[in-house]
C-alpha cells in the first residue's frame, strides 16, 4: 500500500454490497472507510476527510440523495467526489441520472452507477474522478 | 270489485266488471278499442266462482298477460292484458272509487284531447271513444325531431310547465325514478347500460326490444353495446336501422317512427319494416356536445306504437343516460390510471428488490474469482457466503410474492407452537448477536398442540423477529422478547414478539402492512409485513401492533386454537 494512499469513504447499509465495493477496489491500494447510511456518511466524511465517496441511495434514517446534498451544502467537503449506486426508485419507477439528480436534488453527483454494478465499470470511474481536476478549479 | 285500468290519451280509464266484458274494436264491445291492430271481437273478461278469466277469442294479433301470448287464463291483481296497442290493469280489490251511476267506466281526467275534442255531454264517461284514441292509433307515419336534445327539452317540452298534463309528470317522475335507481350505486359502464335497458321497459311498457348504441371514443365507430328484448332470443332476430341510427345521431335529435309500415323516408335504405320492426323511436345520448351513442327502442309484435309522449319521455332519460355513461367513463379513466400507477409501483418496488439480489450475487461471484485467482482461500469463502445468501433472499422473496399475490388455503398441521418460536429464536441467534440485540424466549408451557400452517407461520415469526433485532440494532441494551400464551377467555393463542427498539412514527405505522413500503433500505423488500398480515388472516387471526417512537414495538399474533373449516359440505 503506498504512504498515503487515497481514502475511500463507502457507503451502503448492506453489509454485503460494502464488502463487494472494498474488495473490487482493494488491488488499487486505497485505504476504506464505511458507513451505514447517509446521516452516518456526512459525520464519517467531516471526521475523517475521505477522496471519494461511492455511495448506495436506499438506505434508511438518511437516503443517499440526502446525504448528497448535505455534503456538498457544506463548506470542507463539497469538493469530495461522490458516485451514487442504485437501481430505479422504489417509489417512481423513474431510472435516475445524475443530471436527473441535480433536478430532484438541486445537486449532482460525479457519476452514478446502475445497480447491479459492474466492478470493472466501479474501478475505472473511482480512478478517472480521483485525477480528474477538483470540482469547480 | 275487481276492475280494468287503462290509458289513452284522454287519460286513465277505468271500468268495473261486473258480468262479462267484450274488448274489441266493434262498438258492440264493452270495452271498444278503435285501434286497427284490434279484432272486432278480440277478447272477453269473465267470472267463474269468484275468479276472474280472460280469452282471446280468435283475435288476429293475439291477447297478450303479462307480455306472453295467451288463449285463456286466469287473471290476478296486478296483471297487464295486451290488446293491440292498449294495456289493461286488471284489479281485483274493492275499489273505493265512487261509481259514477250506471257507467261503469271513470274519466280520472281531462286532458289537452279533450280540450281540442268535444268534450261529452252529460257527465257521460268517456269511453274508449274515436276522438281520443283514433289520434292515438291512427297509423300514420310521424317523424317527431325532438328539437337540441341536450338543452332545448328541459327548458321546453321535458321540463314540467304549468298546465302540463298532471299523468305525463307522473310519468316523467316514474322515468326519472327508474333511471335513477338504474343508474345509482354503480359507476361500471357495462352494468349501467344492462340496468338502463331493464328501466326502459319498465317506462316503455310496449316496447319489445331495446338497445344501446355506443361510440367507440377512439375510432368513433358505433357498436351495439348493449341489447335486449322482452321475449328471449328475439333481439337477434331483427337488426336495428342503421340509416336511422346514423340520422338521430348526426342531427342530435330523436326519432319516432309510429308504423314502420307508412316509412317512406327509409325506404330507399335499408327497410325498417324488413327488419320486423313496427313502431320504434331512437334518442342521441348527447353530454357536453358530445355524441356517445343513442338509445333505440322498438315493437315488433302486434300493432304498438309508440306516441310522441313516449319519445318525449325517451329523450328526457337518454339525457340522464347520458350523464350517468359520461360519468362512468370518467370513472373508468381513473380506475385505470390508478390500476397502471400501482402496476408501476409494484414493479419499481420487485425491480429494486431484485436489483439488490443481483447485485449481492454478481459482487459475490467477483469476489469469490479474485480469491480464486489469488488462492485465497478467504475471499473464496466469503464470496461464496454472499452468492449463497443472496440466493436464499431470491428464495424467500419468490415466496412471499407467490404468498401474497394468490388465494391459498393454509396447509395445517398439528404444530407445537413452542417449539416453533424456539426454532425461530435459534435461528436468528446469530444476527441477533452481530447486531449486539439480546435475544430471549419465553414460552407459556400451558400451550400445546395448534392446529396451524407451521411453513407460514415460521415464515411469519422470522420476519417479525428479524425486524424486531433490526430495529435494535446499534441501540445500546437493545433486546428482542418472544413470547407464548396459551388460549384465553376469547380463545386465542397468543405469540407476541417484543422490542426495545426505535419504535414508529404513527405515519410508519399507517403504511406497515402496504406492499413494498419499507424503511429498511436495501435490506427490506416491503413484502415481509403484507405477507405476514396475509398468512395469519388466512389463519382466520389478526396481527395487534403496539409502537411508541424510541420505546420500542410489540406485535402480537393472535390466532385461533382450531381452524374454522371452510370446506363445503
Amino acid at each position: 500500500m503506498p504512504d498515503n494512499p487515497k481514502k475511500v469513504l463507502i457507503v451502503d447499509d448492506e453489509a454485503d454490497n460494502r464488502h463487494f465495493v472494498r474488495a473490487t477496489l482493494e488491488d488499487d491500494g486505497y485505504a476504506f472507510a464505511t458507513a451505514k447510511d447517509g446521516a452516518e456518511a456526512v459525520e464519517r466524511a467531516a471526521a475523517d476527510r475521505p477522496d471519494i465517496i461511492v455511495m448506495d441511495v436506499q438506505m434508511p434514517k438518511k437516503d443517499g440523495f440526502t446525504a448528497l446534498y448535505e455534503l456538498r451544502q457544506h463548506p470542507d467537503l463539497k469538493a469530495i467526489p461522490v458516485i451514487l449506486l442504485t437501481g430505479i426508485g422504489r417509489k417512481t419507477g423513474v431510472r435516475f441520472s445524475a443530471e436527473s439528480v441535480q433536478e430532484y436534488m438541486g445537486e449532482k453527483p460525479d457519476a452514478f452507477l446502475d445497480k447491479p454494478v459492474d466492478p470493472d465499470k466501479l474501478r475505472s470511474t473511482v480512478r478517472q474522478l480521483l485525477h480528474a481536476r477538483p470540482r469547480g478549479a | 270489485m275487481a276492475s280494468l285500468t287503462w290509458v289513452t290519451t284522454e287519460g286513465k280509464q277505468r271500468r268495473l266488471l261486473t258480468g262479462e266484458t267484450r274488448i274489441g274494436r266493434a262498438p258492440q264491445n264493452e270495452i271498444c278499442v278503435p285501434d286497427s291492430g284490434v279484432s272486432g271481437f278480440h277478447a272477453r273478461v269473465f267470472r267463474e266462482g269468484s275468479a276472474w278469466f280472460i280469452e282471446d277469442c280468435g283475435s288476429r294479433n293475439g291477447t297478450y298477460v303479462n307480455d306472453e301470448p295467451r288463449k285463456r287464463c286466469e287473471l290476478h291483481d296486478g296483471d297487464v292484458i295486451g290488446i293491440g296497442n292498449a294495456d289493461f290493469t286488471f284489479s281485483a280489490a274493492e275499489t273505493s272509487l265512487v261509481e259514477a251511476g250506471d257507467a261503469s267506466t271513470i274519466l280520472w281526467r281531462k286532458g289537452a284531447a279533450e280540450e281540442a275534442a268535444p268534450a261529452p255531454q252529460g257527465g257521460r264517461p268517456v269511453t274508449a271513444g274515436p276522438a281520443g284514441l283514433q289520434r292515438l292509433v291512427r297509423g300514420d307515419v310521424d317523424y317527431s325531431a325532438v328539437g337540441s336534445v341536450n338543452s332545448s327539452l328541459f327548458t321546453t317540452s321535458a321540463m314540467p310547465k304549468a298546465g302540463d298534463d298532471p299523468l305525463h309528470l307522473a310519468r316523467r317522475l316514474m322515468a326519472t325514478y327508474e333511471i335513477s335507481k338504474a343508474t345509482d350505486g354503480t359507476l361500471a359502464t357495462s352494468d349501467v347500460l344492462d340496468r338502463v335497458l331493464g328501466a326502459l321497459f319498465e317506462i316503455f311498457r310496449a316496447a319489445d326490444r331495446a338497445f344501446i348504441i355506443l361510440v367507440d371514443p377512439q375510432t368513433q365507430e358505433t357498436h351495439t353495446a348493449a341489447a335486449r328484448c322482452r321475449v328471449a332470443g328475439r333481439a337477434a332476430e331483427a337488426g336495428i336501422s342503421r340509416t336511422a341510427l346514423d340520422r338521430a345521431m348526426r342531427e342530435r335529435s330523436a326519432l319516432l317512427c309510429r308504423d314502420a309500415a307508412a316509412d317512406e323516408r327509409f325506404a330507399a335504405s335499408q327497410s325498417i319494416l324488413g327488419l320486423g320492426i313496427r313502431s320504434m323511436m331512437i334518442a342521441p345520448l348527447v353530454f357536453r356536445d358530445e355524441v356517445l351513442g343513442a338509445v333505440h327502442i322498438d315493437t315488433l309484435k302486434g300493432m304498438r306504437s309508440f306516441t310522441q309522449d313516449d319519445l318525449e319521455l325517451l329523450t328526457f332519460a337518454a339525457c340522464q343516460v347520458a350523464s350517468c355513461l359520461a360519468n362512468a367513463r370518467l370513472h373508468e379513466k381513473v380506475v385505470a390510471a390508478e390500476r397502471l400507477a400501482a402496476v408501476g409501483q409494484t414493479l419499481a418496488g420487485l425491480t429494486h428488490c431484485i436489483k439488490n439480489i443481483l447485485q449481492g450475487i454478481k459482487g459475490g461471484a467477483y469476489i469469490l474469482e479474485k480469491g480464486m485467482e489469488k488462492g485465497d482461500l478467504d475471499r473464496v469463502r466469503t464470496g461464496w457466503e454472499m452468492v449463497r445468501r443472496n440466493n436464499s433472499f431470491m428464495e424467500e422473496l419468490v415466496y412471499d410474492l407467490l404468498t401474497y399475490s394468490r388465494e391459498r388455503e393454509p396447509e395445517y398441521a398439528p404444530t407445537d407452537l413452542n417449539a416453533l418460536c424456539a426454532e425461530i429464536c435459534d435461528m436468528s441467534a446469530g444476527r441477533a448477536r452481530e447486531s449486539g440485540v439480546e435475544l430471549t424466549f419465553q414460552p407459556d408451557a400451558a400451550l400445546g398442540i395448534a392446529e396451524v400452517d407451521p411453513r407460514g407461520l415460521r415464515r411469519c415469526l422470522l420476519n417479525l423477529v428479524t425486524n424486531a433485532v433490526d430495529a435494535c440494532a446499534g441501540r445500546p441494551g437493545g433486546s428482542v422478547t418472544v413470547e407464548t400464551k396459551a388460549p384465553g377467555p376469547d380463545g386465542m393463542v397468543r405469540i407476541a414478539v417484543r422490542d426495545t427498539g426505535c419504535g414508529m412514527s404513527s405515519e410508519t405505522l399507517a403504511k406497515l402492512f402496504t406492499v413494498f413500503f419499507s424503511t429498511k433500505g436495501s435490506k427490506g423488500t416491503g413484502l415481509g409485513l403484507p405477507v405476514t398480515q396475509k398468512i395469519i388472516e388466512e389463519h382466520g387471526g389478526r396481527i395487534d401492533v403496539q409502537s411508541e417512537v424510541g420505546k420500542g414495538t410489540t406485535f402480537t399474533l393472535c390466532l385461533p386454537p382450531r381452524r374454522q373449516d371452510t370446506r363445503k359440505l
